[in-house]
């Protein structure tokens, strides 16, 4: 099968006659990265497929209106993540629940989410990142897991590098603590 | 491991840059199919969640109670209260200020301003530069002042 570069899917997707198939091409190619994204943040896996469903029909529906000034994968990022923090929101909103509800409800997804099955080394790291608040939790794990650079998260979370560095700082300082507490 | 980088390197020896997840077999093979099903079928789809269709018409209709019996309550208030013209405004203004309108910062600061004449205040800061200021000057959370912003 051809591969399509970015900007030749955007162009296949603005025709009519090619949108779905170019969307399907689209979806192939970073459903796995946005999967594993969204799914850091919402840990079961039955919520991360709800949000990553949502991202791909925001993006359906937003495409047409694509502008190349940021990459289509940054763009695709972002929606992610708004759609991840919107999910967590509406978690807290629907079920009256506080922060520290939220994070029970999420480290309980730890133990009994059937695809939840890592060694306890990742699981007390997953309980260490749960206790941080949702941006830091983004950025701790888009630097240390996704490996990406402040310069790309700044554009995806649209936030300067400065802040980002101190966030990760932050996070990491908590992290330790939580793990030599723990 | 980001090996460079010396606020990962001071993580504890063993941590593993893998999560413990897992998807059920075949996810990722038959994700997109289940979704271009989707979106022939919707138009404009939205998910919801089964809880959340269920506590949404709850929701309206006890915010409306809410709404209905506060106003009932600041009407027969007003019509009883003939003594003092400063309780009922007050109440007011502290029912407008919790339950009513979300002020912007500008209008906060402008308010503030008139009334402490402060002259550092003119200044109009943007949110982040607000917020990193704190962070850096006085050893606070940037990102938790971000998300209590």
């Amino acid at each position: 099968m051809k591969e399509y570069t970015d900007t030749e899917l955007v162009q296949l997707f603005l025709d009519e006659d090619t949108r779905n198939y170019a969307f399907e091409l689209i979806v192939k190619k970073y459903q796995e990265k946005l999967y594993w994204h969204i799914r850091k943040m919402m840990i079961s896996h039955d919520d991360t497929n709800d949000v990553l469903q949502n991202t791909m029909i925001n993006a359906y529906n937003g495409l047409k209106n694509f502008r190349e000034e940021a990459s289509l994968f940054t763009w695709l990022y972002r929606i992610a993540t708004n759609e991840a923090l919107s999910a967590i929101k509406r978690k807290k909103r629907g079920l009256f629940l506080n922060l520290d509800d939220v994070r029970s409800q999420l480290e309980r997804s730890l133990t009994e989410d059937p695809y939840v099955n890592g060694d306890d080394i990742q699981i007390k790291l997953q309980k260490a990142i749960l206790a941080l608040p949702e941006k830091q939790r983004l950025v701790f794990n888009m630097k240390y897991f996704d490996e990406m650079k402040y310069e790309d998260i700044s554009e995806i979370l649209k936030t300067s590098v400065g802040a980002l560095k101190a966030s990760f700082h932050h996070a990491v300082k908590k992290i330790e603590k939580y793990l030599e507490e723990d | 491991m980001i090996i460079n980088d010396p606020e990962i390197q001071n993580l504890p020896e063993g941590m593993k840059q893998e999560t413990p997840f897992s998807v059920p077999e075949g996810y990722f093979e038959n994700f997109s199919s289940r979704l271009m099903e989707r979106i022939k079928l919707e138009k404009k789809p939205r998910i919801f969640k089964r809880t959340q269709r269920t506590l949404r018409p709850a929701l309206a209709i006890a915010a409306t109670l809410a709404a209905l019996i506060l106003a009932g309550y600041f009407i027969i208030r007003l019509n009883t209260n003939n003594g003092g013209k400063t309780e009922p405004v007050q109440e007011f203004a502290d029912v407008i200020d919790y339950y009513i309108y979300d002020f912007d910062d500008e209008t906060i600061i402008s308010v503030f301003n008139d009334e402490t004449d402060l002259n550092y205040l003119n200044n109009i800061y943007k949110e982040e530069e607000i917020a990193r200021y704190l962070s850096e000057d006085n050893d606070l959370d940037y990102s938790e002042l971000q998300e209590l912003y």
